[in-house]
Formats: structure tokens, sequence, C-alpha cells
């Protein structure tokens, strides 16, 4: 039996629950009482998911179980409590208790308990719980006997899609930092040659060619001494192309103070 | 004791793996700092980020890998570790040198690095003279950075194309992985076919490398060719007059004033000393028209989205963004 089925259906069965409470959340506006909803909505989702497994012999199966080929040898009302009371509890008690010293001396000594089981369980010595309460409900994880076909095919498919997206990510990558900026400056200046911009008059020489401002920094450029800001300068250099004389080769700019 | 039954795992397998235990690792480390919030508070937690996932990551690899256990990742795909030739499984040193150098290894580089930055500023502060030596220097820092970023892009190419080790300690310490089941016809095709895929990764990589590579190698060289003579043209100290601008300077062509150090710029009283964007102290610090002041690199970067002052959003193009110098 694989031990990352645990996870797995753990959160398989988490995103089911997540998305009908937040489409719950959407449909129907909620002030008071939400964590009732919430218990309300997840003990459905609960009977609906455990009420027709179909297996006997004492073994319950959830959504997320029955995909990660896990099954669950205990009665319903230990599953209940594992998957729906624990979380309703340790809302309500957060918020109650949520500065007595006593309830945070009571959780990290859970939380310290959940470790050291975790840490058998990686250890793989025999001890098949994955968390502190499965071990005191005794709910016991049993493989769903379904053949070889089960690890190739979710297996093969997890392998297809982490390829495909791991190729998409690096194609996206090569994209943006090599071929976009060589092209964005091509795209510019076809755009220029297209549409000759218009020269806006410039009071005294006085202000800055591209931005029509008072320059910050001001350089000069020295095809046609005329004046620009610093960034407007290097902006010129970079697109290849003077704004007051049109000049496309050999661009310079020096310090006009 | 004969040729090897069991074949090599290719590069999907190990990526695989590799989520999976990373996935895993992520529970680890949110379970101790629940228990350490709860025991230490959350400053502790909040100031000590990379050093609680290395523990994690340590205690995880001592469970599995230190007794020669399989860890949750490689169970998934049936993955084991063994020699370089695959013929004997791998020794206890082994084993021990690799956990430590992944656990501990880029922790300590970061540091390494950080503390060498610190030696060059302080070299810099007590001489006080000669701007050239400062931007050679301040160069070779940042470039040290982006040359290291190119060997760990080197190595992710050469695994993408060999499929063999997936991280350079891997590699110093002689693990491969080897699969534990009996590989019938069909699933070799599979594989194979995913090896392509990852060649094909590799030739992506490889074109991206280049690109960014190349004119790094180059102007490094040109750095330690030209140390005795600068060319004027390029060289970038506005207390000169008469230098003409051809091209947009690289960051390490020009001189940064932090304001880490006290007696830079000691008319900012040390309660403005840090940016308001990225909360620590300002990097050439720079004035809005309206006066606030940020880190340059903080400001250009609000003002390409929104002309405006973060702060009082007033007008504020890029361009009349001013440095204090």
């Amino acid at each position: 039996m694989l031990r990352v089925s645990h996870i797995d259906s753990r959160e398989l069965d988490q995103e089911i629950y997540k998305t009908l409470w937040t489409k719950f959340k959407t449909i129907i506006p909620l002030t008071r009482n939400k964590t009732e909803w919430k218990l309300f909505i997840d003990t459905i989702i609960f009977i609906f998911s455990t009420h027709y497994s179909q297996l006997g012999g004492g073994i319950t199966i959830t959504y997320g179980s029955q995909l990660s080929n896990l099954g669950f040898r205990s009665d319903k009302l230990s599953m209940y409590i594992l998957m729906v009371l624990r979380r309703y509890i340790k809302n309500r008690l957060s918020t109650h208790y949520l500065d007595s010293p006593l309830y945070k001396k009571i959780s990290t000594l859970f939380n310290v308990l959940d470790l050291i089981n975790l840490t058998h369980f990686i250890r793989n010595h025999g001890n098949i719980y994955y968390s502190v309460l499965q071990r005191i409900l005794r709910v016991q994880p049993i493989s769903l006997d379904t053949g070889s076909s089960f690890y190739e095919n979710s297996i093969y498919s997890g392998l297809e899609y982490e390829n495909r997206q791991l190729l998409w990510n690096t194609i996206l990558e090569l994209l943006n930092l090599t071929v976009l900026p060589s092209t964005i400056q091509y795209f510019h200046y076809f755009q220029l040659k297209k549409n000759q911009p218009e020269i806006i008059n410039n009071k005294d020489n006085k202000l800055c060619c591209l931005c029509n401002e008072f320059p910050t920094n001001p350089y000069k450029i020295t095809c046609c001494d005329g004046i620009y800001c610093y960034l407007c300068l290097l902006k010129s250099i970079e697109w290849k192309h003077c704004y007051k004389c049109n000049e496309t080769k050999g661009l310079k700019g020096t310090y006009y103070y | 004791m004969g040729e090897s039954r069991f074949t090599f795992a290719d590069a999907a397998s190990i990526v695989q793996s590799y989520q999976k235990d990373s996935q895993i690792e992520t529970i680890i480390i949110q379970k101790l700092t629940a228990i350490l919030q709860g025991l230490k508070g959350q400053l502790f937690v909040n100031l000590y980020p990379q050093q609680i996932a290395s523990v994690a990551k340590f205690v995880y690899l001592l469970l599995t890998t230190f007794q020669n256990e399989r860890t949750l990742g490689q169970e998934y795909v049936d993955l084991m570790y063994v020699n370089k030739d695959g013929r004997r499984l791998t020794k206890r040193g082994q084993r021990l040198g690799y956990i430590l150098s992944v656990c501990f290894g880029p922790y300590l580089v970061t540091r390494l690095i950080r503390k060498l930055k610190l030696i060059v500023s302080k070299e810099e502060g007590a001489d006080g003279v000669g701007e050239n030596d400062d931007e050679e220097d301040i160069g070779n820092c940042s470039s040290l950075k982006s040359l290291i970023d190119l060997g760990m892009n080197l190595h992710l190419m050469l695994f993408y194309f060999e499929g063999t080790y997936s991280d350079i300690w891997k590699r110093i310490f002689g693990l491969r992985y080897m699969v534990t089941h009996k590989v019938g016809d069909q699933e070799k095709k599979f594989r194979e076919g995913n090896a392509n895929t990852y060649k094909t990764l590799g030739y992506v990589l490889m074109l991206q490398t280049l690109t960014q590579g190349i004119p790094l190698i180059t102007r490094q060289v040109s750095y330690l060719l030209n140390q005795g003579s600068k060319s004027g043209d390029e060289d970038f100290s506005s207390a000169q007059l008469g230098k003409v601008i051809t091209k947009i300077p690289e960051r390490s062509q020009v001189s940064h004033i932090t304001l880490e150090d006290p007696t830079v710029l000691p008319f900012i009283p040390s309660e403005s000393r840090s940016c308001t964007l990225c909360l620590s102290p300002m990097t050439d610090p720079s004035c809005a028209p309206c006066g606030h002041t940020y880190c340059w690199d903080c400001l250009q970067n609000w003002c390409n989205e929104r002309p405006e002052c973060p702060l009082c959003r007033q007008k504020c193009h890029p361009q009349q963004i001013q440095p204090l110098l």
C-alpha cells in the first residue's frame, strides 16, 4: 500500500468539501453561524460519499479515498468524527478560547503527538495511522485491490501531466526572457515607420522631447541637440529613434550641464 | 556479482518522486511551525523560516534515506538509491554526506555570499579612493551570483539530457536511482517517450541559457582584460563631464548607495532610512516629485504600473524619479 495515498485521499476530500462550501457561500448570503452551516454542508457530503459505498466487511470509503485506492476499516461514526466533526470542534474551540493558555498547551501537546505519529508513519515500521486521531479512533486504512492497473493509470497520467507542464513553463520562460524584448523593439520600430508622429512645438527648447514636461536630469542628444530626461533618453536610445529629428542611427547623449 | 538486472530511472520519474517528496516536506514544515508557534511564539517562526525548513528536511531524510529505506516519493514511483554503476546499494557514509549537503548546503552558500559582500563593502569603505575599483568589486559580486545561477542551469540541462543526477549533491556523492520492478516492453516505450520529452526540455533550456549566459561571460572576460585601461564611453561616473551614453548601463556598472551603513547620507534620520515598499534599508534612495523617498528599483517598478506616488498618490512618472546622490 502506498503511503502517499493517505495524503492524496485527504487532499482530494478537502477539495470536494471546499468546492461545495464556496459555491454555497456565493449563492446563499450568510451572516451568522457560519461554522454551523459549514458543519451542515459537510455532513451532507459525508452522508452521500459514504452511504453508497458498496463494499461490505465494515469498510467505508469516501470519494477521495476511492480515487487513491484506499479504504478504511471502521464504523461510520468514527469516520464522521475524523473528517467533519474534527474541523468543526477545532473552529469553535479556537474562536472561544483563543487566549486561554490551557488551550494553547493542549493544542501544542496535540501537535507534538501528531508530529511523533508522523515520524512513525514515515519510518514505515508497520505503523499505518496517518494522524493521531486515526490512531485514537482505530481507523485502519486498507488498500483496495485493483491490481497493477492502478499503478500504471495513476502514475502514468501524473507523469504525462507533469511533462507537459514542465515543457510549457520552460517555453514560456524562454519567450519572456529572450524572444519578447527583441520583438517588442521590432514592433515599436515597425509601428513608427507606419505612422510618423507629429512634432509637438517646443517652447524655447525647455521641455523634454519625449514626455513634454520639464526634464529631470536633463541630457542632450548628439544628433539634433534636443533635450531629454535621463530616462527618456535611455528609452530613445533603446528604441533607436530620436523624437525630434527622426534619426535612427548612432544615437548618443551627453550631460547637459 | 554479474550484470545488474534493474534499469536506471529516467528523468520524469525522478522529478515526480521529487515533487511528492517536497509535498510531504511541506506537511512536516507546517506541523513543525505549528509546534514552534505554540512554544516560542510567532516571531521566532517568522525570523527563521529557512532554518526550520532545513531542519524538517534533515529529519525527513534521516528517517528514510539514512536507514536505507525509501522515501514516500520513491515508494510512489518505485525507485531506490543505488551506486554509480548500479551494482550495489549505497554505503552509509555516502548517504550521510548527501543528506548533510542537500539540507544545509544551499543555506551555507547563501550565507557565504552575503559574508563576501560584507567583506568587499568594508574594503571599499576603508579605501575611499578609486571609483573604478568600486565598480569592479560590485560587478564581481553580482556577477558571482549570476555565475552560480548559470552553473545551476547548466547542471539542470545535463540532467534533462542524461536523466542521471537531479542535483549536484547527488552527483558528488554518487547516488543514482533504479527502478525496483521488472520493466515490461510497454513501460519501456513509455519511459523512452518521457525521456524524449525531457530532451526537448533540455534543448529549450540550452537555448535560454546561451542567450543569457554568453553576454554575461563576455562581460566578465572584458572586465578581466580591461583592468588597466577603462574605455571612457562605457564609464558612468556622473562627476566627470563630457561622458557619452550609447546604451543603457548595466546594474553592475553603476555604484550603488545602501542606507544600511549609518555613515552613508547621515542627514536622513534613522526612522526614515527604510523604504516603505520593500521594508529594508533603501538602496539608491530616490524621491518622487512630491518628496517621498523610496529605493530606486521599488519606485520604478511601482511607477511603471501606476504613475503616482505610493503614499500620497500625486502624479509621478518613471522619468521624474530623482536619485539622491
